[in-house]
C-alpha cells in the first residue's frame, strides 16, 4: 500500500491508459502543459501527437473523437471546465452516446471524457460549478464518480476498457484527499456500488463530494442513530441491488446529491427505492440537492444552494423522527 | 444543346469511356433510387421522411470517384448519392429506407444514419453540420497510424453557418488533416435561401480565413466535380492540407418528402427557377448529349445502361418490400457493447 493524493492517482491512470492502449490518445485545453495538474508528463512520455492541445472548440473536438474512435482509436478528453459539456452536447449525447444503437452494433465509440474539478471548486461561480451528469444520464451515457483515491484508480481502468463512451467526474472537493492504496492493479467494475460505512437505522445514498459529508454526519450522529452509506460510484449502469438490500435492512432511505432538485440524480435513485422496495420503508424517501438555483459567486450564497452535513443530518432526522 | 452540355463534350476528350460510362451510370443509379425512393414514400412503404438528391447527382459521382475505397466520407441528411457513389450496396439502401432488418444498419438508421465502415462511409447524419468532424477525426487517426488517407466532408451552404464546420476546419489547416470540405451549395437550407443566411460573396472564400484553398465550380458538370476534386484530394493527399470546393447545384424537390404537403399554398421558390436549372444544368441530361454529340456512346447504348439501372432499381425496390422488419424486441439491442447488467438498458416499465 503507497499513501497517494486523489490526483496523484489521477496523473498514474492516464499514464497507465496510454501506456497500456496503442490506440489511446489524450486531447483537451491545456493539457500539454497540464494546467489542470493531472497531465503531467505525459507529453514527455508520449509526445505530442498523443497528448494534444486542442483550440477552444468543444463540439469541433468532441467530433473529432468520435471520428477517430470510429477508426479504432480510444480517445481521452479532459474538460477544463467542468460544464463543457454543454457546448459539446450534440456530439455527445447524439453522436459519441447514440452511434452503436445507430447502427446496430457495427461501430464502438470507445471515449473516455474526464471532468476534473467537477462540482463547486468554491467561488467558481454559476458557470463553472456543476455535476453536469444528469443531463447526460438521461441520453444514456455511462457516468463514474469516484469518491476516494482507490476508487478513482479502479474505476478509470475500467472507464477506458469500454467500448462505449463513459464520463469520468473528479468532483473538485476531494481531489487533494490522501489515501492508502495497493500499489497491485486492481479493478472496479462500472456498476458496483460501495457501501462506504455499514449501519442499521439508515441508507444514506451519496455521491461523489457527499461522500464525504454522508460519512462525517454518520460519524456525528453515531451511536445515536446507526447510518449505512452507500456509494453508487457509477450511475450508469447503477448498481440498484446493493442500495435496495440496504434500505430492505435499514427501512429508511436519504438520497444526497449535489445537482439539482428537478430531474436529479438523487430523483431517479429515489423513485427506484420507492418503487422497489415501498413496503420495506418505514418512512418516506428524502433527497438532498441543490436548491435548484445556480451556484452564486459569493461565499455565503453558495454555501445555501450547495448541500452539506446539515441538510444531511436534517434529512436523516427527519426519517427517523 | 445547352452550354453546359457544348462544355462537357470538350472536357470528355480528356477521359476513358470507362470513366465516361461509369459517371452515366452512376449518376442514373442515384436518380432512378430517388425517384423509387420517392414512389415507395408515397405509398407508405417508407416509414419515415426522405431528403431525395434529385437535381445533386454530379456531386456525389464526381466526387466519389476521385477517392479510393480507404478513403473516408462524412455525408449529410441528403445522403443517399453519397452512399451510393462510395459503393453500397443498392438493395441494402432501399432495405434500410424502408426500416427492415435487410438494410445497411437493419432498419436501426433509416435514410440519414446510413453507414458502411468498409467502405469508409462513416455516416449520413441528421444533424446539419455533425459528420463533417467524423472525417477529421478519421483522418486524424490515418495521420497517427502513418497513413495517407484523405477525407471528404460533404456539407450544404446551409451547414456552412454552423460552428462545428468552422472549428473542424480550423483543426483540420492547424494539424495537418488532408480533408477536402466539399460543400453542396444547392440554393436553400430548407425554406432559407442562401442569398439571405450566407454573408460574403462566396462560400469558398471561407476557406481563406483558414490559411486553405477554396473554389467554386459547377456542381452540374460531372467532369468539373470530378477533375477539381481528383485534383483536391490529389493535393491534400501530398500535403496533408485541407481544401474546399463549392459545388454550385440544385434540388428539384423539398428539402424533404413531406415539405409539398406543408408549404403547398406558400412556396419558397418558383416553378420557373426549378424548370430553369433543369433545362439548362440538369447534370443527366446535360452528360447524355454531351456523350452522343462527341459520339463516345450511342443512344442505343445508353438507353441499354438505362434499362439495367432501371431493373437495378426494381430489383432494389422489390428486396426492400418482400425483408421483414426487425422484431420489435431487438430494440434495446447494441445500445451498449455489455448489456450483461440487470435491467440494463432499463425497460419502459419495470414491474413487481
Amino acid at each position: 500500500m503507497t499513501d497517494k493524493s486523489y490526483i496523484r492517482t489521477i496523473i498514474e491512470s492516464y499514464h497507465e491508459a496510454l501506456g497500456d492502449y496503442d490506440e489511446a490518445f489524450l486531447m483537451g485545453e491545456d493539457v500539454e502543459h497540464a494546467l489542470m495538474g493531472t497531465t503531467r508528463g505525459l507529453v514527455d512520455e508520449f509526445g505530442d501527437e498523443r497528448v494534444r492541445d486542442t483550440p477552444i472548440s468543444e463540439q469541433g473536438f468532441h467530433g473529432l473523437a468520435v471520428g477517430a474512435a470510429m477508426d479504432g482509436k480510444r480517445p481521452i478528453i479532459e474538460y477544463q471546465i467542468n460544464t463543457m459539456s454543454y457546448v459539446a452536447m450534440d456530439q455527445l449525447v447524439n453522436n459519441a452516446q447514440k452511434l452503436r444503437h445507430m447502427t446496430d452494433g457495427q461501430v464502438s465509440i470507445p471515449i473516455t471524457i474526464t471532468v476534473p474539478q467537477a462540482g463547486t471548486p468554491g467561488g467558481s461561480a454559476a458557470q463553472h460549478s456543476d455535476n453536469a451528469y444528469p443531463s447526460v444520464l438521461n441520453y444514456g451515457m455511462k457516468v463514474a464518480v469516484p469518491s476516494t483515491p482507490y476508487d478513482q484508480l479502479g474505476l478509470f481502468r475500467s472507464a477506458v476498457a469500454e467500448d462505449d463512451p463513459v464520463m469520468v467526474f473528479w468532483p473538485a472537493p476531494l481531489i487533494g484527499n490522501r489515501a492508502e492504496v495497493p500499489d497491485e492493479r486492481y479493478k472496479i467494475p462500472l456498476g458496483e456500488a460501495d457501501v462506504k460505512r455499514e449501519g442499521e437505522d439508515v441508507t444514506v445514498v451519496a455521491i461523489g463530494e457527499m461522500v464525504p459529508e454522508a460519512l462525517s454526519v454518520a460519524d456525528e450522529l453515531s451511536p445515536e442513530v446507526s447510518i449505512e452509506v452507500v456509494d453508487p460510484r457509477t450511475l450508469l449502469p447503477l448498481d440498484e441491488e446493493t442500495i435496495l438490500e440496504s434500505v430492505e435492512k435499514t427501512g429508511r432511505a436519504v438520497v444526497v446529491d449535489a445537482t439539482n432538485r428537478t430531474c436529479g440524480t438523487a430523483g431517479e435513485i429515489a423513485s427506484r427505492i420507492s418503487e422497489q422496495a415501498f413496503w420495506h420503508l418505514d418512512a418516506p424517501v428524502r433527497r438532498v440537492t441543490r436548491a435548484d438555483v445556480p451556484v452564486s459567486y459569493s461565499p455565503p450564497e453558495e454555501s445555501y444552494v450547495i448541500p452539506n452535513d446539515e441538510t444531511i443530518t436534517q434529512a436523516v432526522r427527519d426519517v427517523t423522527a | 444543346m445547352s452550354s453546359q452540355a457544348e462544355q462537357q463534350q470538350t472536357q470528355m476528350e480528356d477521359h476513358d469511356a470507362s470513366v465516361l460510362r461509369q459517371m452515366y451510370r452512376k449518376m442514373r443509379e442515384i436518380r432512378e433510387f430517388e425517384l423509387t425512393a420517392q414512389d415507395l414514400s408515397d405509398s407508405g412503404e417508407i416509414p419515415g421522411p426522405v431528403h431525395l438528391y434529385l437535381g445533386q447527382e454530379a456531386v456525389a459521382v464526381g466526387t466519389c470517384l476521385a477517392l479510393g475505397t480507404e478513403d473516408i466520407i462524412g455525408s449529410t441528411h441528403r445522403g443517399h448519392g453519397h452512399v451510393l457513389a462510395k459503393g453500397a450496396d443498392i438493395n441494402r439502401m432501399m432495405a434500410e429506407l424502408a426500416g427492415k432488418e435487410t438494410g445497411l444498419n437493419n432498419g436501426r438508421g433509416g435514410s440519414m444514419h446510413m453507414v458502411d465502415f468498409s467502405l469508409g462511409i462513416f455516416g449520413c447524419n441528421a444533424i446539419v453540420g455533425a459528420s463533417v468532424p467524423h472525417v477529421a477525426g478519421g483522418i486524424l487517426s490515418s495521420q497517427l497510424d502513418g497513413e495517407d488517407r484523405v477525407g471528404v466532408s460533404f456539407f450544404g451552404d446551409g451547414a456552412s453557418n454552423q460552428g462545428v464546420v468552422h472549428e473542424t476546419m480550423n483543426m483540420a489547416a492547424a494539424w495537418d488533416l488532408p480533408v477536402v470540405f466539399l460543400c453542396e451549395n444547392n440554393q436553400y437550407a430548407v425554406s432559407t435561401s442562401q442569398e439571405t443566411a450566407v454573408a460574403g460573396d462566396k462560400i469558398s472564400d471561407r476557406a481563406n480565413s483558414y490559411g486553405m484553398p477554396g473554389e467554386t465550380i459547377n456542381g452540374q458538370n460531372v467532369i468539373e466535380v470530378y477533375e477539381t476534386v481528383e485534383a483536391a484530394v490529389e493535393e491534400a493527399r501530398e500535403t496533408s492540407q485541407p481544401r474546399l470546393v463549392e459545388c454550385k447545384t440544385y434540388r428539384y424537390t423539398g428539402h424533404f418528402s413531406g415539405e409539398s404537403a406543408l408549404l403547398e399554398d406558400r412556396p419558397y421558390r418558383d416553378d420557373e427557377e426549378i424548370e430553369k436549372w433543369k433545362q439548362n444544368q440538369d447534370p443527366i441530361r446535360t452528360f447524355r448529349a454531351a456523350l452522343i454529340e462527341s459520339g463516345v456512346f450511342d443512344e442505343p447504348e445508353l438507353d441499354e445502361i438505362d434499362t439495367e439501372v432501371g431493373d437495378k432499381l426494381e430489383t432494389a425496390a422489390k428486396f426492400a418490400k418482400e425483408s421483414d422488419y426487425p422484431d420489435g424486441e431487438k430494440a434495446p439491442e447494441n445500445t451498449y457493447a455489455d448489456q450483461s447488467y440487470p435491467n440494463f438498458p432499463a425497460e419502459k416499465y419495470q414491474g413487481r
